[in-house]
């Protein structure tokens, strides 16, 4: 049993618990400013500075994970700023931002190389955009069975061979050379497919185009590369917003 | 958690403010953790992307506030505040089970057992405890003694009279002390059984 389990539930007050002393303003102002060491506490709460001590710690790395996400919304959202004054506020920022932030839910995936080939190379190129390094993709996981994943439970059926990027899968069945490949099938569902859906609808709002600002020629570029081509992204967004 | 920018916040907001995506950093890394936790005491797992859509919104708004560092911290924790209330309207709920965090090791010394305990206690298992306060008075100590506001900025975040920040205040550290006597009393569990 933890000290915490079921400790603050309901509790029948204890009949023979000596009152606490009441604080005065200016100690209870010292108290939550840290300003008491635990020894130089009131008479019982020499444990509440320490906990409060605890709680106002210096912080840890993981709070400090997501600048590149939050300099990204940053930049996004100022870039979107003469659009919302010319015309009725825009939600690109918003869903651009969304975008980058869910990279970051597959951003643990992506920097340990396991996603799959294509997902990786968007996710690589995204996060460069943000300041995180990720490795390229593995030469063979957009063939194979791509390996376990915990953050983007990519689907583990291998792609079409016609719609992969590799010419050394040695059965793909010839089509005419001049055919442009067809669209991606709808890709998996947690992760990379959040950050398809918040493009798609960007670009059918009309306002994600390669000649936006930087970063929203960024967000651009990843929709490309997650349709595999820009002649793809139609089909390959009706496949992601109508399915 | 105290402030480091000091008498570089006037200049490093001003850059922010004309789209220097490093000083928006600055006052992000500032704000961030702090921010993160008040977060994570009142809405648990949603705290991550209440802090993101906060974020979106400074940005988005960062032209429209004019003020010293304290202001700011303060205008930024009502924007968080905010999204907050609107998290608990679209939850349908008050309150929220917290994030599991690490157990906590109620083995302490003999001499002190509670500040013993206390001692040993993470960051994490201090904001769940935290957590377990009542919702007013949970959102109060967080923003005195993490977000270090004052009583008046707790005020107008919390959209409440300053006396009533400190009667939560009062509240707050009395039940705190009350929680952990109760847990350095079975020291062999750490849990009190009546």
């Amino acid at each position: 049993m933890s000290l915490d389990d079921g400790l603050f539930d309901e509790m029948p007050r204890r009949p023979d618990r000596p009152a606490l002393p009441p604080l005065d303003d200016d100690t209870a102002a010292r108290v939550l400013a840290g300003e008491l060491a635990p020894p130089d506490a009131p008479p019982g709460y020499a444990a509440v500075a320490t906990l409060l001590a605890a709680a106002a710690a210096p912080p840890r790395p993981e709070e400090l994970a997501g600048e590149g996400a939050a300099r990204a919304t940053f930049a996004v959202a100022r870039a979107d700023e003469p659009a919302r004054r010319r015309r009725r506020p825009t939600r690109l920022a918003v869903l651009v931002a969304a975008g980058v932030l869910c990279l970051g839910g597959v951003a643990a995936a992506a920097t340990t190389g396991a996603l799959p080939g294509p997902v990786q190379s968007a996710a690589r190129d995204a996060l460069a955009t943000v300041g995180v390094s990720v490795p390229p993709p593995h030469p063979a996981s957009s063939a194979t069975r791509p390996p376990p994943l915990r953050h983007a439970p990519v689907t583990t059926t291998p792609a079409p061979p016609r719609v992969t990027r590799h010419p050394v899968a040695p059965h793909v069945p010839t089509t005419a050379p001049h055919v442009p490949p067809p669209p991606r099938t709808v890709p998996p569902h947690t992760g990379a497919p959040s950050l398809a859906v918040l493009l798609c609808r960007a670009a059918a709002s009309g306002r994600l185009t390669s000649h936006g600002s930087p970063p929203v020629a960024r967000a651009y570029e990843t929709l490309v590369q997650l349709a595999g081509g820009a002649g793809n992204i139609p089909g390959y967004c009706r496949g992601v917003l109508g399915g | 958690m105290g402030r480091v920018l000091g008498e570089d916040f006037a200049p490093v907001l001003a850059s922010a403010r004309d789209g220097d995506e490093v000083s928006f950093a600055a006052l992000w890394r500032e704000l961030q953790p702090p921010l993160l936790r008040y977060l994570t005491v009142a809405a648990g797992g949603a705290a991550e992307d209440l802090a993101s859509e906060t974020w979106l919104r400074v940005a988005r708004s960062l032209g429209s506030f004019d003020g010293d560092e304290h202001g700011f911290r303060g205008w930024v924790f009502t924007i968080a505040r905010h999204r907050l209330l609107d998290w608990r309207r679209r939850e349908g709920r008050a309150r929220t089970v917290p994030r599991p965090v690490e157990a906590l090791d109620g083995r302490g010394g003999a001499d002190d057992p509670a500040a013993e305990a206390m001692n040993r206690l993470s960051t994490d298992a201090a904001l769940r405890l935290l957590g377990r306060l009542p919702a007013d008075q949970a959102e109060v100590v967080m923003l005195r003694a993490v977000a270090g506001l004052d009583v008046p900025h707790v005020a107008r975040v919390l959209g409440t009279r300053p006396g009533t920040v400190r009667v939560l205040a009062h509240r707050g550290l009395r039940r705190l002390a009350e929680l952990l006597v109760d847990a350095s009393e079975d020291p062999s569990t750490g849990v009190v059984t009546p």
